[in-house]
């Protein structure tokens, strides 16, 4: 378009001259600036050829003209012109050369731009994770250390008495009887305190860390409310307080459980009845709901304040404070009863009305949460034991790990280093590679290779220290410790329910292909990476997705046009990263497939943060 | 009155109680912190043992009470607990304490220490 109109200007001089009736003035004159101002605009190519038709025109002008001149004047002026194009022409040149030049700085800036922004999401995201795991141990450490202050008082107490009472015998002849056996008493009384206290807190810290054995049986409901019962009626009698069951008529489904364990909190429920009723009647029962069982102790008791209600399940807390005398017990039985349950699947509620008597009643579902099993049975049948390989160098560990895998039903394979575990792989092919502490992480990179290649995903489940591009960012998932049997389970069924997709990457920035290579296979995706069209033509199975990068301009339009003119990968998804380079490259056709936008899903991060990714 | 024994856990009194009698002092029992207060005020005693978990009115803001009393201010307070941890101290002695000490005890060394301040007077 610019042409015709450089061709148009330079034509429209011709009969301007004819107007002004002097083919020497103004037309001569006027070529020399409007030829120096268009080298700005055009190639040398494009200034040459019109410098040519012009003269050619000019020649001919003194044959129609009405005036005629010496041909030398009319050579002379085709001379000057034809100097002047090329003088113009080679100024374009360099004119050109210099924009070049500066084109690709710019484009080498914006590759950079890339890359740096690529880094930031990854620190950003680390950051975040870091922040996120900082509060949640900083929350743990906050309840460490209210337990622990809270124990250290509760030690104390029942220490004091002992020390001062022992050392008051010791130290007196002189004592009555029945001072000496009060004494006595009071020690004896407060060292059954300090057992029951001691059992209770490490009841809890087994609780807390996930270290408590179950012992998972059938368990009737009706059958342990009786012997509850059975246990605590010498106490309730001593207190003349009436202590009943209520049970219903049929017999009750037996649900899974452990025992002792839940005899343990229907007692507790039942002592504290006892503890708070000075006259009337506890009331001790189980109710069979459709889906869950339904155990109640009631009092007829002083009630709770409404205040009180949530916070008589914190560790230490007792209703006792607020009263006269020794506070009985540790402080920690309802919170061991509520951890009991809830590790049944179930929960513990108080329902009270001051001055009329409180109940407390638990659920116990009647499918049991708890790995039991009849669960176990039942995940190693659906899955049909997959194979796992387990890659730590420190045997004890690795053999933990192993034996909890093997309890959730997966058969599992060792390794103790890198090199011996792709080794294995390549043989075994196991479905998943879970990786432990390692010695040294040589060989790391072929690992990932390995699995990026066979698709078979990593799992982390320690914290190695890295630099950016360690294992963390290449495991597919975390198995987070103390190890949890269900936790494990569903991490590696999620990861490995999920369809591994396979993504090519091309871009002849290694950098930004390594970044999108972590980015994308941290999500769980295979990736191939390619410096070049050429080079990613060589692969012989297909991808799900094509990632294009930084490559020269022109390629870019190559492999855009090459990849939606062939008929194998015209439905493929192709995500270009766009920089300032290709600001050509036209949208070709849109597929968009299902697959497309899930895979847009996982390519959601980048899109945010580098607002220029599209999706063709 | 030489001693007022102010704690809410009876075995802590019964303990203090019985050693100080057969030392041969002259001492009260308190409950709480309300009680602690009124019965200084009525009987002026040298020492105070004080609890610090109390119910009604808590050893802090007794000991608080006590020392921003010009009358009461001369009594020496000393804060008994099972509260171990360094802020409590810290707290303890800022609210005008004048010595402190964690349980577990031993009553002997309690009563030592009563007899030197005591004759320090």
């Amino acid at each position: 378009m610019k042409k015709f109109f450089f061709y148009f200007a330079l034509i429209a001089l011709i009969p301007l001259s004819y107007i002004s009736g002097n083919i020497e003035s103004p037309v001569r004159f006027l070529f020399y600036p409007v030829t120096l101002m268009l080298t700005a605009f055009f190639s040398a190519k494009a200034i040459l050829e019109a410098t040519m038709t012009f003269c050619v025109l000019y020649a001919l002008m003194p044959f129609t003209a009405q005036y005629h001149y010496p041909l030398s004047t009319v050579a002379l002026n085709i001379l000057s012109f034809l100097i002047m194009g090329a003088a113009a022409g080679r100024l374009s040149e360099i004119l050109n050369q210099e924009k070049i030049s500066l084109n690709k700085t710019t484009e080498t800036y914006q590759g950079l731009t890339n890359v740096l922004n690529l880094k930031i999401m990854n620190l950003q995201s680390k950051i975040d994770s870091l922040s996120e795991a900082q509060e949640h141990l900083m929350e743990i450490d906050r309840n460490k250390t209210r337990f622990i202050s809270g124990v250290s008082h509760e030690l104390r107490a029942p220490l004091s008495s002992i020390r001062s009472f022992s050392e008051i015998l010791l130290s007196y002849e002189d004592i009555d009887d029945d001072t000496r056996k009060e004494f006595l008493g009071i020690i004896n009384k407060e060292s059954e305190r300090l057992t029951q206290l001691t059992k209770d807190i490490l009841d809890m810290v087994k609780m807390e860390s996930g270290k408590m054995e179950w012992h998972i049986d059938t368990v009737n409901i009706a059958e342990l409310v009786r012997s509850a019962v059975k246990i605590m009626l010498p106490v309730a009698k001593s207190k003349g307080v009436a202590l009943e069951t209520k049970l219903p008529e049929q017999s009750i489904t037996p649900i899974r459980g452990d025992a002792n364990r839940l005899l343990q909190v229907i007692l507790n429920l039942i002592s504290n009845a006892v503890k708070f009723t000075e006259q009337g009647k506890i009331v001790v029962g189980a109710d069979e709901m459709p889906d869950e069982m339904k155990i109640h102790v009631t009092d007829t008791g002083e009630g709770i304040y409404p205040e009180e209600r949530d916070k008589i399940f914190e560790e230490f807390y007792r209703i006792g404070d607020d009263l006269h005398g020794r506070p009985a017990g540790s402080g920690l039985g309802l919170s061991i009863s509520k951890k009991i349950v809830e590790s049944h699947g179930g929960k513990i509620e108080v329902e009270s009305e001051l001055g009329k008597g409180s109940t407390f009643f638990f659920t116990l579902p009647k499918e049991a949460a708890t790995v039991n099993k009849a669960e176990k049975i039942d995940w190693l049948e659906s899955k049909g034991g997959r194979k796992l390989l387990v890659l730590e160098g420190y045997k004890p560990a690795r053999q933990v790990l192993r034996s909890a895998l093997e309890e959730i039903g997966y058969r599992t394979m060792g390794a103790d280093n890198i090199k011996m575990a792709l080794e294995i792989s390549k043989v075994m092919k196991p479905d998943s590679i879970i990786l432990g502490y390692l010695e040294n992480e040589e060989n790391f990179e072929e690992l990932r290779t390995f699995s990026r290649v066979h698709g078979i995903p990593l799992f982390l489940s320690f914290v190695i220290n890295d630099d950016d591009l360690g294992p963390q960012v290449a495991a597919n998932a975390y198995i987070s410790r103390p190890l949890d049997a269900y936790q494990i389970y569903s991490t590696i069924e999620e990861t490995l329910g999920r369809s591994p997709s396979k993504i090519t990457i091309i871009s002849g920035d290694q950098k930004e292909a390594r970044s999108l290579q972590l980015m994308v296979g941290a999500k769980g995706c295979a990736t191939d990476v390619f410096p070049s069209l050429e080079s990613a033509g060589s692969s012989k199975s297909l991808p799900d997705a094509f990632i294009i990068g930084t490559l020269p301009r022109d390629e870019v339009q190559r492999a855009v046009a090459s990849l939606r003119s062939s008929r194998q990968t015209r439905e493929i998804p192709l995500f270009l990263i766009l920089g300032i380079m290709i600001r050509d490259v036209r949208c070709i056709g849109l597929n968009s497939s299902e697959y497309g936008r899930g895979l847009e899903k996982i390519l959601e991060p980048l899109k945010n943060n580098l607002s220029d990714v599209a999706h063709f | 009155m030489d001693l007022l024994i102010v704690d809410d856990d009876p075995y802590i009194q019964r303990s203090l109680s019985f050693v100080f009698r057969k030392e041969g002092f002259d001492l009260e029992v308190a409950t709480n912190g309300r009680e602690a207060l009124s019965k200084t005020r009525e009987l002026r005693p040298k020492i105070i043992f004080l609890d610090l978990m109390m119910p009604k009115m808590n050893g802090f803001e007794t000991c608080r009470a006590i020392k921003e009393d010009p009358d009461l201010r001369n009594c020496y307070v000393i804060v008994l607990t099972a509260k171990g941890q360094e802020i409590d101290k810290e707290m303890g002695l800022m609210a005008g304490a004048d010595e402190y000490i964690t349980k577990p005890f031993s009553p002997k060394e309690i009563v030592r220490k009563v007899r030197t301040i005591l004759s320090r007077e």
